[in-house]
């Protein structure tokens, strides 16, 4: 029991690395194709960061909440992301001015991060679940014999 | 490894003794197997109580404090709860996937991810059951991932 919660708070902190990565990597890679020009300001890397570690962070800790249906589950998420991006990196860090063009952009690109994230969690379970179907197969295989 | 197979007659209740230097994984295999053998397990249908092999059931599963054994078509109701199972198959083809149900291995067909860390498994007869996230490490721990 010990050994799965501690291998539960691994997954958790796995979780959150696959998150704020995930979602800084493509933000970084949006953010230099849409104003990448006038280049970029370590501090304003660090601020972009904060913001997909406090994502990170919140969908980490909602994930534990006890939510049956996968479309409220989804919900969720985005509910979360988007307050996080508009409250904490638009209100708080004041990463971009509320104008609509600007709320936009950003709605598009915190979409765009939304679904690349979920694609790369999902990805590595879907990696995982093959290496369990790998493994059902083989003991088929042994106890036919 | 050296199997020593003897028929004695009147010897009484029949005695497996395992002598070893090492307890390698191999070993620890075969012991498991021969102490799931050596549980008796009773179910309850309409009245009639019947002795149950280990290797016919696909899970068990717990509603209302009374727990239930599923076969490939056939349910029964059993005595023992949820917890002391899990104890008694701790080290054979069983694993605990949620708060209410004990799965046996070999009666996997296949399991996929769902969102939010969780899995489905797909039995052999076609039933499917949800892995929770809470107890996805220790299912995986039995597949050695």
């Amino acid at each position: 029991m010990k050994g799965a919660v501690s291998m539960d708070f691994r997954k958790l902190i796995s979780d959150f690395f696959t998150v704020t990565c995930t979602s800084f990597t493509v933000i970084i890679l949006l953010y230099c194709v849409l104003w990448g020009d006038d280049g970029i300001s370590p501090r304003r890397v660090f601020e972009l960061f904060a913001v997909c570690a406090v994502i990170g962070a919140v969908v980490v800790v909602t994930s534990l909440m006890p939510v049956q249906s996968d479309i409220l589950r989804m919900g969720i998420y985005f509910a979360e992301v988007f307050v996080t991006v508009f409250l904490f990196g638009g209100g708080i860090l004041r990463l971009f001015p509320f104008n609509g063009k600007m709320l936009l952009t950003v709605l598009g690109m915190t979409v765009a991060a939304y679904f690349v994230v979920m694609a790369a969690v999902m990805a590595n379970e879907k990696m995982c679940s093959n290496e369990i179907n790998q493994k059902i197969a083989e003991m088929k295989k042994k106890a036919d014999k | 490894m050296k199997l020593f197979v003897k028929q004695l007659d009147g010897f009484g209740e029949t005695e497996i003794s395992v002598k070893y230097e090492i307890l390698d994984d191999r070993l620890e295999s075969i012991i498991s197997y021969i102490q799931q053998h050596d549980f008796s397990l009773y179910g309850v249908k309409d009245g009639e109580k019947k002795l149950i092999s280990l290797d016919d059931v696909f899970y068990f599963d717990s509603t209302d404090e009374r727990t239930f054994i599923y076969l490939a078509s056939d349910v029964y109701e059993c005595s023992l709860k949820l917890y002391e199972l899990e104890q008694q198959l701790a080290g054979a083809n069983f694993v605990r996937i949620s708060k209410s149900c004990i799965v046996n291995i070999m009666k996997l067909d296949s399991v996929r991810p769902l969102l939010n860390s969780r899995y489905e498994a797909k039995l052999e007869n076609g039933e499917k059951l949800i892995i929770s996230r809470h107890y996805l490490p220790g299912f995986k721990q039995k597949f050695g991932i």
